[in-house]
């Protein structure tokens, strides 16, 4: 009777990860159709990633629109209105991401920022700054969900170029405290930076193309994987259904007849 | 029958010939065509599409007949084609401006980032004969938007 009730515990156990199934890359994928992310040059790297993939397979991220501008940095970004020397740019008009989301509309937008901050030596300040963005970017687009990806981490070469050898740490610490401040708020946040690390806890190199920040190819394919891992854990909570027929809009006679 | 057969395979390789030659004839060469030809360094290059011809430098379908957009994978190292045909003056004057706008940006922020681009930036200019307008940074061939502009 023991062995029964203990078989039986296990199979209640194991059968919910027998049953979760993974799904296809191009489903995943799905979950940033209708997206925007927002970055700066260590977007560039994944816009060209893509652009590249799509030179063959044109439905590669096709729903996503990626703007991205070197040197911006997360504080410029946070303003409603145009800050400092460099902004985002879209359709060829210099534009706050307020506008740009107000424009679009956006299911989601994705935001990796805070390089050129650094958000690592000004982590309080950082944190303001995300707040900023998730209170005020529902009076541009009140229907548009606001994700953080991690601030990815850097290699010792940058460190030590920027004189702060201890920098990898703060951007540790940043992280920690921008989860805390998506979840607190109604925002999310989507982690990228742990895959991306050697066993130093610094940018794995293989990931880095110039030894500092940027990505390699092999360092943007990486970024994608935890995308998809993270579409994957909103499909496994319940949160998104990737087969859920689109509602269709009420043509108002039929809205008047139920009433 | 040999003497029947011959002129008959004759006639049809004939057909077969003038058949080709009038396909080419329809088909002209694309602006894309046109800058992978010429673009020594075009194996290399990514192709953006008409969404990145919007989005990025703000030329909207309704301006152009005809683009082509090269970029180099490595988006740090500046080099860039841009080719498109207005469909008219207007538009033409549009389209230069927006690239003119584009690549003042791409000045604006490479100059303290990234010298080596900023320098293959400055030394680039729109050029534009008729409704055709060229923006070519960083080529290995320093004459190519001129032979572009030539075959027009």
């Amino acid at each position: 009777m023991k062995r029964l009730i203990a078989c039986i515990l296990l199979l209640v156990c194991l059968a919910p990860a027998a049953l979760a199934e993974r799904l296809d890359d191009e489903v995943l994928l799905s979950y940033y159709d209708n997206s925007v992310i927002f970055g700066d040059s260590i977007t560039e790297a994944f816009r060209r990633y893509r652009s590249a993939v799509r030179q063959t397979d044109d439905s590669f991220l096709d729903g996503t629109t990626v703007i991205c501008v070197s040197s911006i940095s997360l504080y410029a970004a946070s303003r409603r209105f145009l800050s400092g020397e460099f902004h985002f740019s879209y359709r060829g008009s210099e534009k706050t991401m307020y506008q740009i989301t107000k424009e679009i509309k956006p299911e989601r937008i994705f935001i990796l920022l805070g390089l050129n901050d650094p958000v690592g030596i000004k982590i309080d300040k950082a944190v303001v700054w995300v707040e900023d963005i998730i209170t005020h970017m529902p009076e541009f687009s009140p229907d548009t969900e606001i994700y953080f990806f991690s601030e990815t981490p850097v290699t010792p070469g940058f460190c030590e170029w920027k004189g702060r050898p201890n920098y990898q740490e703060k951007i540790n610490e940043y992280n920690v405290k921008l989860r805390e401040t998506c979840e607190a708020h109604g925002a999310h946040y989507v982690e990228i930076a742990e895959a991306l690390k050697g066993e130093d806890g610094y940018l794995n190199p293989v990931y880095s193309s110039d030894n500092r920040c940027h990505f390699s190819d092999e360092g943007v394919a990486v970024w994608i994987e935890c995308m998809k891992d993270y579409a994957q854990e909103q499909y496994d909570l319940g949160l998104w259904d990737p087969f859920a027929a689109p509602e269709e809009p009420v043509a108002s006679g039929e809205a008047q007849e139920g009433a | 029958m040999k003497k029947l057969i011959l002129p008959l395979l004759a006639l049809l390789l004939a057909c077969l010939a003038l058949t080709a030659a009038a396909e080419s004839a329809e088909a002209p060469e694309t602006l894309l065509e046109r800058a992978c030809r010429i673009a020594e360094d075009s194996d290399g290059l990514i192709v953006m599409t008409e969404d990145d011809l919007y989005d990025l430098i703000g030329i909207p379908p309704e301006d152009w007949a005809d683009f082509a957009y090269l970029a180099d994978y490595d988006a740090l190292s500046g080099r860039e084609l841009i080719v498109v045909r207005a469909v008219d003056e207007e538009a033409a004057d549009r389209v230069a401006a927006m690239l003119t706008a584009y690549l003042e940006g791409r000045m604006r922020v490479t100059r303290n980032y990234l010298p080596e681009a900023y320098k293959s930036l400055s030394e680039a200019q729109v050029l534009r004969e008729g409704l055709l307008t060229v923006l070519s940074i960083a080529a290995p061939n320093p004459e190519e938007a001129g032979l572009l502009l030539q075959e027009e």
